[in-house]
């Protein structure tokens, strides 16, 4: 192994330490056992050497109650070690997949960006699932079959030096073989693997593109293209297929050559009276023993090595640095509550996209942020809510720095209405409330309602909402995405609104609906609203306009049409939408 | 799906499962003589012959090995890869089969889940298909065979050694009843995970927003809690019944040492013989610990059989040509699209969507359809592109039914912008390439300027050959609309469906583009679903759409004049549009 691998193991050794009791108990039950698998055939001896052959039947009634007495032992002590194994495996599963999820959950949001989905879910699962063979399969077999090897190679040496050496003398010959085709079977798995990822990826694209596909008439490129993919992935597989249909009956072949050797030159000792023929029998018995670890052996290092790599995958995602931490001692937002800017800078991958914005907004105030595509207005928003860290300068809520709130504290005065509209599975209720229980079908049904989202809400189970959306909730159509959006935000009676080109895929007669519950709420709840309909943005007590990620002007509508600048050059031009 | 569809993937491949299964016997054939091979070895020097004689028995050990090795190449090929034939077969016909359901499917189903399938099942399904079964008939044949073979070397004994196997067949049916259930409850839980975990990474912004993350935590720690639980009860029945097994083989070695001895003692059966028995009784051992395998295969492999067929045995959207005159494909018809009294409700939906909804665009004309949110303006096109089909007798392109059209046949008339601008992760030249495949560079380049992304696409590192999604650059909203859009007018298609494609789209981009697609449109037939005056008032009819229903129909003008939703729609945008038409 290597330093890498090494340190990856100590470190999973570390994290089995909370079920180590589970690990003692397993191995302790499995030194038994295979301590008992040993004195089987020497039982076997004991009653052809002792009994048989001196026609003694009363003591071959004893050896066989003590076989038997053997067998139940195995019995229990298997049972034992089967639960032991799945309690610390599953345990650790347990506690990975957890760890892992609420790490994510901590992570910063930049990290989310760069890396794409199907890793860290896969993370979550898949490379989790893989660690059930590396406890089961991998470090408790591995043990027991090192305990097995070396116990059947003790007793051989005890009973007879002679035969024992013959019987360990292909060991170094296995030895090498091993080595050889492990490293062939090897490449053949990250091939496999490999092949996997491409087939799983391309599924998934085309199933969930599947109408883009078919109104487009690419049914059968898509369908050649897959039958590539599922031909390289099955080939893949042939060639491990093929390695290990070489390998396995050679070491078998090995273990049968051991076996007509040890019986040619034991039966030579027999007849000499060198060796007893019960000796012979069991010595027999203990060469198959013998060679049966030995052939799984590369296969379960290879199960152990494929685990280890998912293991660093999901140490690699725990070692992943939040980006943004609770400060140790947090301070509370005071009221009352403003939003202030102070000369803040922000860059993302290096390229500037906000330089020296200062403003603030009084609570209560109806702010509108116009600017062309990319001037920076939704970064505002993820600063504002902490989903970065500023560059330069300082974001404070209620007079408090932002990174000095504890993150949940923060964002819990905010509701906000994103660009893109993300809606979990489940219930509309459920997409409302979050998870939130307090909030109770009728006050969510309310909230739908003062955003003109009746209709739909009865169209979708008469009313109850308690129908399962499915994933995306695909029936739903865009703009009805956006009103419940709305009605998510202003459930969790937020004390800062935030709209971020809220009501793009709405009409403007249901917008009409949505800005009448908006109004109803000035004064009360302050108002961000990013927008690019002048509708929208004439409604609001002050105008921040945005270029290029500087605030260029602040002011009511009059005063920036009065002005004549860059605001009253947009609506000339455009009208309908700022951009 | 044909009643006895894996029966009849299976005989496509019986050649290479008959030579495995073949090989197999003559493997398990070799196997068994090596005890007897033991047996003359020890009765020889029982009875003290020359060494001499021995040594043939040796090498006769030895050769039956080499035939060993032969023969365990060519089941073990032969079987694992069959089985990964079949596994491929059925993956080809699922995902086949996939792209012939109709779109209700895909509305209530994940794509998680349909990948789970494609995967996860069909492996499992394989995995029965080549080791389980192989294990079982491996199994039989040796358990069958060495009582066989122990008959034949003595019948009495034999009939003791037997004493345990009827409880074999007892504990695999009860451990088979109860891992079913379980195997159940774990694939499904499973699944419960990788859909929880998909969703709270895709929506993290949503809930870091909204500060529940310790909500969806708690719930997900549950789901964790509950899958441990169910593992731990399958690990302890499997931790009851695995050493059951292994007890049986012992009992049976136990049930030797004492008959057999005995037997020896009274001289009934040679000593030879009684050491073939521990040969034989051995070899049970290991394919009685392959029994519970083999249950837990077999019950993994019918949850995940179930899964696959509860898909393969949905009935297919109809897609055949039907009734009368079979058009030329190949001659680009310019077409026009008729409406008659069109209703329709979405499966599982109370009310209808559409309510006879009646109106036609002649070939080469414009239609914009506007309406509040959730009016149907969405639907309407899904019908035409037949993604839902419609009643018959209620759409019409060129004067022919859709529901009797070829499926490929209909949608070669349509060229589609969805409202989800979904790009695939390829290059932009193979995104545009769905349009039309035989598709040159310059081509591709002429398309991307015409949707306005010339010179964007000229600041990509490789041009139209740079990859574009997950494992290339990400476009944003706006490119992503526009790379749609031209996607689709790529395709030449008679019919242009464009579902409110200019949402993200700076206005002066789109005023440019609508520019160009209301100008120069080769007498292409032109419908258009938008929030946006901009686009709407250029159109040739305009219909406006209310709780499915037509209110309005006409022009601009006659509309502003006569339809009061419409002016409500559009007023305040016009108020500082400056657009003729606003009357007061």
């Amino acid at each position: 192994m290597s330093g890498k691998s090494g340190s990856v193991f100590l470190r999973l050794l570390r994290a089995l330490m909370p079920h180590r009791r589970y690990m003692l108990t397993a191995s302790s039950a499995l030194v038994l056992s295979t301590g008992l698998q040993l004195v089987g055939p020497y039982l076997i001896k004991v009653g052809i050497d002792g009994f048989m052959l001196t026609r003694d039947a009363g003591g071959l009634l004893k050896i066989g109650v003590w076989y038997l007495a053997v067998q139940l032992g195995l019995m229990l002590f298997s049972y034992l070690e089967i639960n032991a194994v799945a309690l610390a495996a599953q345990g650790l599963m347990r506690d990975f997949r957890k760890a892992a999820y609420d790490h994510l959950s901590r992570l910063h949001t930049a990290f989310f960006d760069r890396t794409p989905a199907g890793k860290l879910i896969t993370n979550v699962t898949h490379d989790v699932e893989s660690l059930n063979e590396l406890i089961s399969s991998g470090l408790v077999t591995i043990l027991g079959d090192l305990f097995i090897l070396a116990g059947i190679t003790a007793v051989m040496f005890w009973m007879d030096a002679g035969l024992a050496v013959l019987a360990v003398s292909l060991t170094p010959l296995v030895i090498l073989m091993t080595r050889f085709f492990a490293k062939r079977l090897r490449a053949a798995y990250l091939m496999i693997r490999h092949q996997v990822a491409l087939l799983t990826i391309y599924i998934q694209e085309r199933v969930a593109g599947m109408r883009i596909v078919q109104v487009f008439n690419r049914e059968r490129d898509t369908l050649a293209q897959h039958h590539r993919l599922n031909l390289d992935h099955h080939n893949a597989n042939v060639a491990s297929i093929r390695l290990h249909a070489i390998f396995n009956p050679l070491i078998a072949f090995l273990s049968t050559v051991t076996v007509a050797v040890i019986l040619w030159v034991g039966s030579l000792k027999v007849i000499s009276g060198e060796l007893t023929l019960g000796s012979l029998v069991a010595f027999l018995v203990y060469v198959e023993m013998y060679f049966k670890p030995i052939g799984d052996l590369s296969e379960k290092f290879n199960i152990l090595q494929g685990a280890a790599a998912s293991c660093e995958k999901i140490f690699d995602l725990l070692d992943e640095p939040p980006g943004i931490l609770d400060p140790p001692v947090a301070a509370a937002p005071a009221e009352p509550l403003t939003v202030d800017f102070e000369r803040v800078d922000f860059a993302y991958d290096g390229h500037a996209v906000l330089s020296d914005v200062s403003f603030s907004v009084r609570p209560g105030e109806m702010i509108a942020v116009v600017g062309p595509t990319g001037a920076g207005k939704t970064t505002l928003v993820n600063l504002l809510l902490r989903l970065y860290d500023v560059k330069g300068g300082a974001v404070r809520v209620g007079g408090a720095d932002v990174r000095h709130l504890k993150q949940h504290d923060l964002r819990s005065l905010f509701g906000i209405v994103s660009q893109n509209v993300f809606l979990f599975s489940g219930s509309l209720w459920e997409n409302v409330t979050l998870g939130d229980d307090s909030l109770d079908l009728a006050y969510v049904r309310s909230c739908l309602e003062s955003v003109g989202a009746r209709a739909f809400v009865e169209r979708l189970a008469g009313g109850s909402g308690e129908e399962e959306l499915p994933e995306e909730a695909k029936t739903l159509s865009a703009g009805e995405r956006q009103l419940l959006s709305v009605a998510r935000a202003l459930a969790h009676e937020p004390r800062i609104l935030i709209l971020d080109e809220a009501t793009a895929l709405i009409d403007s007669e249901t917008e009409r609906k949505v800005q009448e519950t908006l109004k109803a709420l000035r004064g009360k709840v302050t108002q961000i609203v990013i927008a690019h309909r002048l509708s929208t943005i004439e409604e609001a007590d002050r105008i921040l306009v945005i270029n290029e990620g500087r605030l260029i002007e602040t002011g009511t509508h009059e005063e920036l049409m009065r002005r004549r600048g860059m605001y009253w050059g947009f609506t000339q031009r455009i009208g309908t939408r700022m951009a | 799906m044909k009643p006895h569809y894996l029966f009849s993937i299976l005989r496509c491949y019986r050649r290479g499962f008959f030579l495995g299964f073949l090989s197999l016997i003559v493997v398990n054939l070799l196997v068994l003589a090596v005890p007897m091979l033991t047996k003359w070895a020890v009765d020889a020097i029982g009875a003290a012959r020359p060494p001499g004689e021995i040594l043939p028995i040796t090498l006769a050990i030895i050769l039956a090995g080499a035939f060993m090795v032969l023969f365990r190449y060519q089941w073990r090929t032969k079987i694992f890869n069959t089985a990964r034939h079949v596994e491929r077969h059925m993956r080809d016909d699922f995902f086949a089969h996939l792209f012939r359901l109709p779109q209700e499917f895909f509305d209530r189903t994940r794509t998680g889940d349909l990948l789970a399938i494609a995967m996860n099942d069909l492996g499992a399904i394989r995995t029965f298909v080549g080791a389980g079964v192989l294990s079982a008939f491996d199994a039989l044949l040796i358990i069958c065979l060495s009582l066989v073979m122990m008959a034949v070397l003595d019948r009495q004994l034999t009939l003791w050694i037997m004493i345990p196997l009827p409880f074999i067949s007892w504990s695999a049916w009860a451990m088979g009843r109860r891992i079913h259930r379980l195997h159940d409850r774990i694939q499904s839980l499973y699944g419960d995970l990788a859909a929880r975990v998909t969703e709270d990474i895709n929506g993290i912004r949503v809930i870091k927003s909204f500060a529940r993350e310790d909500a969806r935590r708690k719930k997900f720690h549950r789901l964790c809690d509950e899958y441990f639980g169910a593992n731990m009860e399958a690990s302890g029945l499997q931790a009851v019944f695995r050493p059951f097994m292994r007890f049986l083989g012992g009992l049976a070695l136990t049930i030797l040492l004492y008959r057999g001895g005995l037997d020896v003692i009274q001289g009934r059966i040679s000593f030879g013989t009684f050491v073939a028995f521990t040969g034989y009784v051995g070899l049970l051992s290991g394919p009685l610990m392959a029994i519970g395998w083999f249950l837990s295969l077999y019950e993994r492999a019918r949850v995940s059989w179930g899964r696959v067929r509860s898909v393969l045995g949905l009935p297919e959207q109809e897609r055949a040509e039907r009734g009368a005159v079979k058009r030329d494909r190949h001659s680009k018809s310019a077409a026009g699209l008729k409406v008659q009294n069109l209703t329709y409700t979405y499966k599982g939906s109370t009310q209808p969507a559409l309510r006879d909804v009646s109106f036609s665009v002649p070939v080469g004309k414009s239609l914009a359809v506007v309406g509040p949110v959730g009016s149907g303006k969405s639907t309407l096109l899904h019908l035409a592109l037949r993604i839902y089909d419609p009643p018959e007798g209620t759409m019409y392109v060129g004067e022919k039914d859709v529901r009797l059209f070829e499926m490929s046949g209909l949608r070669d008339e349509f060229a589609f912008v969805p409202q989800d601008s979904f790009i695939f992760s390829a290059t932009l030249k193979e995104n545009l390439a769905f349009g039309k495949s035989d598709l040159k560079d310059a081509e591709a380049g002429e398309f991307v300027a015409r949707v306005g992304m010339g010179h964007e696409v000229e600041g990509f590192d490789k041009g139209v050959h740079t990859l574009i999604g997950e494992r290339g650059i990400t476009l944003s909203g706006g490119q992503r609309q526009r790379l749609s859009l031209a996607r689709a007018l790529a395709k030449e298609a008679p019919i242009l469906l464009l579902d409110d494609p200019f949402s993200s789209v700076d206005v002066r981009t789109e005023k440019e583009i609508l520019d160009r697609l209301f100008e120069k449109r080769d007498g292409r037939t032109l419908l258009l679903v938008s929030q946006r005056i901009e686009a709407v008032r250029r159109a040739d009819l305009i219909l406006v759409l209310d709780e499915g229903r037509v209110v309005g129909e006409g022009d601009h003008l006659s509309l502003m004049r006569d339809s009061r939703l419409y002016r409500d729609l559009f007023e305040r945008q016009l108020l500082h549009e400056g657009v003729p038409g606003h009357v007061r």
